[in-house]
């Protein structure tokens, strides 16, 4: 059962998405989150949601996949909503009593943080939906080695990140068998209250956390037994080359950054909240 | 070749896991340590590339020395070692990119690993499952997986360490499966293990006994001794047990019957006499 388990959140097809380089597509994300902070005003999300939905329509990520990547934000979403509704004065009155106060401007921005947060995580998820973990290791490494000059340690980050994805089904598969043997020795883990269940964990988690100390004994044996010595020279069996992808994808990354700064230049009106 | 010369081991300031241990592996030996838990036979292994580095005396490896650090690495490449837990020594998510994680390490051209990735896992049969994740994989594949990324640094030798512990009959059965054919094509092996049987596969037999050397031998002369064997707390193979039986009994069976098949020979021979 819990084998089956997938890791990140990687939805495999072939696609230009997919073939970007994963360096190219963390600095995109990055410069994308940029983006949509950049947006004031309702009528500035228009570029970036025909943005969004032009590279999910290309990555070939099915909608229904990539708005399951929104269901753990609900709850967040609903309370910024919220928040947002009643905290905000400003604009005329609607409503009031006591002293809850319910106000045009309100309601624009309970609506506007929604959506940033909304384009913030779709435009996130669709890097980890399009690139498997270890690409993204991968060019997180690459990314920051420059930064090795000044003894950022870029490949061991990359390392402990492999070894971490490496053995979470592992574990997960050892904290299964931990539970089994427990349950059959008598152990109650899913009844109870919540202090109960809690401290029946505990006979489940100090196995486990022995069991990987003993596992990261052995690793280390076994890595070095296989020459590993750190980062130097070492050599990639994967080689990133920048493809003609990667130099449009850029382009369209820049595009984007210049109509968002220069729209609310040209119409002011679009960048004010009203 | 593999000289280690008087080598004493204890952890810390503890007593002795090992203690002067002298032994000569030539090359393309098929050399098997046995020995109850705890006799050191581990402790030995670990010797043999340059992960314990003795206590006193010395370990060479090809004329290297094992304590000398700027030798390390080419000892290692030169001595591959195969675990017990298979688990434990995959480091990558994807199969073929585990094999190459030796040949990354070592900084070999990455047209050439691929060469080595490809080459390894064929040896091993695990082509089809290339693009798997590892947890993915039964243990008798985990283990294959695991053999395949020490070939792919080109070893002259192989140490099994326990390999087959964890292993369902059918894993153990590939994974001897592979050994012999690694011996066949000129490998060294080294095999640790507490199996009887799988002994039978080596041409030369290392008995250890409360870290030390007490037998040294072929199978032929180590299963002559049954008797000190099992005061040593091993076994014999079952068609060595029956074998010693019948000769009690009066049968003549020669010593050099070890298996099942040349023992029914050798009754039915005298049978139809």
């Amino acid at each position: 059962m819990l084998k089956d388990i997938t890791l990140g959140q990687y939805y495999p097809a072939e696609s230009c998405i997919h073939r970007l380089d994963p360096r190219i597509k963390l600095l995109a994300m990055t410069l994308y989150i940029v983006i949509v902070f950049l947006a004031q005003s309702l009528y500035m999300f228009i570029p970036l949601a025909a943005f969004v939905t032009a590279a999910i329509l290309l990555s070939k990520v099915p909608i229904s996949y990539m708005l399951k990547s929104l269901k753990p934000l609900k709850w967040i979403l609903v309370f910024m909503f919220l928040l947002n509704l009643f905290l905000t004065k400003s604009g005329t009155e609607i409503l009031s009593f006591w002293i809850i106060k319910l106000t045009t401007g309100g309601i624009y921005k309970a609506f506007f943080i929604s959506i940033r947060l909304v384009f913030l995580v779709l435009g996130t998820s669709l890097l980890t939906l399009t690139t498997t973990p270890i690409l993204l290791t991968d060019g997180i490494e690459r990314i920051f080695s420059p930064l090795k000059v000044i003894k950022f340690p870029a490949h061991e980050l990359a390392m402990i990140m492999t070894i971490a994805l490496r053995f979470v089904p592992t574990l997960l598969e050892e904290a299964d068998k931990i539970m089994k043997a427990q349950i059959s020795r008598g152990a109650q883990i899913d009844t109870g209250s919540v202090f109960k269940r809690v401290k029946a964990m505990i006979p489940i988690l100090i196995p486990l956390l022995v069991g990987s100390f003993r596992r990261a004994d052995e690793l280390a044996m076994a890595m070095e037994s296989r020459c590993y010595h750190g980062g130097e020279g070492r050599t990639k069996m994967r080689v990133m080359k920048l493809t003609l992808g990667d130099g449009i994808c850029t382009l369209i990354m820049i595009s984007l950054l210049a109509i968002m700064i220069i729209l609310p230049q040209i119409f002011p009106m679009l960048a004010i909240m009203p | 070749m593999i000289e280690l010369i008087s080598v004493s081991y204890g952890y810390n300031d503890s007593e002795d896991v090992i203690s002067d241990i002298s032994l000569t592996i030539n090359d393309g030996e098929f050399l098997a340590i046995v020995g109850h838990n705890g006799s050191g036979k581990s402790t030995v292994a670990k010797h043999l590339n340059g992960l314990l580095l003795p206590r006193s005396g010395q370990v060479y490896v090809n004329g290297l020395l094992t304590s000398d650090e700027e030798s390390i690495l080419t000892i290692r490449q030169n001595v591959g070692m195969v675990f017990q837990n298979p688990d434990n020594q995959i480091v990558t998510t994807v199969v073929e990119e585990d094999v190459g994680f030796g040949p990354e390490n070592l900084g070999i051209e990455t047209p050439k690993i691929w060469e080595r990735v490809d080459e390894a896992l064929e040896l091993v049969g695990m082509t089809e499952f290339r693009k798997r994740a590892p947890h993915m994989l039964s243990g008798g594949q985990k283990q294959r997986l695991a053999i395949a990324g020490v070939l792919a640094m080109h070893p002259s030798i192989i140490v099994f360490d326990e390999a087959t512990a964890m292993l369902d009959p059918k894993g153990r059965e590939d994974v001897i499966a592979i050994m012999k054919d690694l011996h066949a094509a000129g490998k060294t092996i080294v095999m640790i293990t507490q199996h009887m049987e799988e002994v039978l596969l080596s041409d030369r037999v290392i008995v250890m006994n409360a870290g030390r050397i007490a037998m040294d031998g072929t199978p032929t002369q180590i299963f002559e001794n049954a008797d000190k064997l099992r005061s040593m707390g091993l076994d014999v193979p079952l068609p060595v047990a029956i074998r010693d039986k019948l000769n009690a009994s009066g049968m003549n069976i020669p010593a050099s019957v070890l298996t099942l098949d040349s023992l029914a020979d050798e009754i039915e021979k005298r049978l139809s006499r």
